[in-house]
């Protein structure tokens, strides 16, 4: 039975042991509908690593996979690892295009009601193509303390 | 035949007419009484009043929004507020105030005012109701004030109404049947608000309605357009709008003409127009794009502004910067001449050029990776409305 809306997905793919590892690393930082950059991630994670840091974004959708590639890909601007979240239900029409995943080097996921997570393509860690966002998004995020929504309009 | 290019003056207007008169971008302004006050207006040079259309925006007469209660000539302004059914009592004093006011300006033509339109009302009353109270009064005062000034019929012309066959063709036989006016400034509505205008059958129909005016001998002004002024130069139109920059901001929109939903206009992000793909894009894909196919320049073309917004010392990239729009101004207007110099077959056959180049272009950004998702469903939209409109031509 697929998702009734993606405030359910995203609610059941935050639950999940997948976005649970990820965020299980002493210092990870997780937010949600990250505003203000260059489109609104559904979920973002700073992930310490040793020295360097490793960010995601996630963009989930029912359907209109290349609405959300489109949408993920803008995310790369000031992410490393950018993933659509998709109902297992509805993502064969995204599996018949994986290819155009990898040219963009964006992770496909799709995930049951279940909290079973299917991971498609798992994208390789990329600088973001936009310094300046980066660092922004990096400042930002870590200077938003508890808050689950930041709101930052203008980069400059 | 040769059209012109005026500027569709708005936030930052000065912008435009520097560079109009620094870069040549530019034969003329469109002057907006929401962005500018009357005094404002009536300061301005002589000859730039001169080749100066001046749009009465009186599209709701219910509404006076931001500058507009600098002029006394809304019907909003009627005693004791706005009242429809005392409009024909106070319509000619509005109009005879309106006509004077671009009469004591100078301005290169005289704009009959036009209210907006949006429901498909009996086309005969319409056309009674709107003689009435604009077409009537102004043309009284436009013969009482002696004046040789060519007369331009306003008009917002909706998607409602050109797919409307026989609605449209009434209109056009009662616009080309007024006597006196040489030309209409003509407003597009388009169906979508968000990105490129990607109806073919709207693009055609708006094309087939301007060649119409143009075959009746009118001038024909188009009025808040984005980079489809480039099509739309097909149609034989004599002044086309270049407006400043960021996309669709300049494009009309009737709820930026009715205040209390003005604050809904969200601001938008840093963009650049690329000559090659013919829409704007967001910084960052601006950066990637040019980092990724870093030799080709006509990306994004070659002119002082260019080179600055790509300076990797370039601070503070928001809307408010001159820059993304005197860069757009130049390139814009360079293709605009570029087929204004053209005629017909020829002008279409550059469109066409134009158009594939742009496509090669989507296509060369997406083989090195980048994803654009539907950015170029525009291109063939306009491709088979210049294609649908070249062959009714005889052109191909």
């Amino acid at each position: 039975m697929p998702f009734t809306n993606e405030k359910e997905l995203v609610e059941i793919f935050k639950n999940s042991q997948y976005f649970e590892n990820l965020v299980e690393i002493d210092g990870s930082i997780s937010r949600e509908e990250v505003k203000g950059f260059f489109g609104v991630p559904d979920l973002v994670i700073i992930q310490p690593t040793g020295e360097k840091q490793i960010s995601y974004a996630f963009e989930a959708k029912l359907s209109n996979w290349k609405r959300a590639l489109f949408q993920a890909f803008r995310y790369k601007a000031f992410v490393n690892k950018s993933f659509v979240v998709m109902d297992h239900d509805l993502v064969k029409p995204a599996l018949s295009q994986t290819d155009r995943f990898c040219r963009a080097n964006i992770g496909l996921i799709s995930i049951d009601l279940s909290g079973e997570v299917h991971c498609h393509y798992n994208p390789y860690y990329e600088p973001p193509y936009s310094p300046q966002l980066e660092s922004k998004f990096n400042e930002k995020i870590r200077d938003s303390g508890e808050q689950h929504t930041i709101d930052l309009f203008q980069f400059s | 035949m040769k059209f012109k290019i005026f500027h569709q003056l708005g936030h930052n207007d000065v912008w435009s007419i520097q560079s109009i008169n620094q870069e040549n971008t530019g034969d003329g302004i469109i002057i907006s009484p929401k962005n500018r006050k009357a005094k404002n207006v009536e300061g301005l040079g002589a000859s730039i009043k001169a080749k100066a259309i001046f749009d009465p925006q009186m599209f709701f007469p219910r509404y006076i929004v931001k500058k507009m209660n600098t002029y006394d000539f809304y019907p909003s302004l009627m005693p004791g507020g706005y009242d429809t059914d005392r409009l024909n009592e106070y319509s000619p004093i509005f109009m005879e105030k309106c006509i004077e006011f671009q009469v004591r300006n100078n301005f290169g033509f005289l704009v009959i005012p036009t209210r907006f339109y949006d429901n498909l009302t009996n086309v005969d009353e319409l056309i009674e109701y709107h003689n009435k109270n604009f077409v009537d009064p102004s043309l009284t005062t436009i013969n009482n004030t002696k004046t040789d000034k060519e007369i331009l019929f306003q008009w917002v012309l909706t998607s409602n109404i050109l797919t409307n066959k026989d609605y449209s063709e009434t209109l056009l036989t009662w616009i080309t049947g007024i006597q006196k006016i040489g030309g209409v400034y003509l407003i597009i509505d388009p169906p979508s608000r968000y990105g490129q205008i990607d109806d073919p059958k709207f693009l055609y129909l708006l094309m087939v309605f301007v060649n119409e005016l143009f075959k009746n001998d009118l001038k024909v002004v188009l009025g808040y357009l984005n980079s489809e002024s480039l099509l739309l130069s097909l149609a034989n139109p004599s002044i086309v709008s270049i407006g400043s920059a960021y996309q669709n901001i300049r494009r009309f929109d009737p709820k930026n003409f009715m205040s209390d939903l003005e604050q809904d206009v969200k601001t938008p992000t840093f963009k650049m127009y690329s000559p090659k793909l013919l829409d704007w894009f967001d910084f960052p894909y601006m950066e990637l794009i040019k980092e990724r196919i870093p030799d080709d320049i006509t990306y994004w073309g070659e002119n002082r502004y260019s080179k600055i917004m790509f300076d990797p010392n370039y601070q503070g990239r928001s809307i408010h910067k001159v820059e993304p729009h005197k860069h757009y101004f130049i390139e814009i207007s360079k293709q605009l001449r570029d087929l204004s110099a053209l005629d017909g077959e020829r002008r279409y056959n550059r469109l066409n050029d134009i158009i594939e180049s742009a496509k090669s272009g989507y296509e060369q950004v997406r083989g090195v990776n980048i994803e654009l998702g539907n950015r170029d469903a525009f291109l063939p939209a306009w491709q088979t409305a210049a294609k649908s409109f070249a062959s009714e031509q005889g052109w191909i």
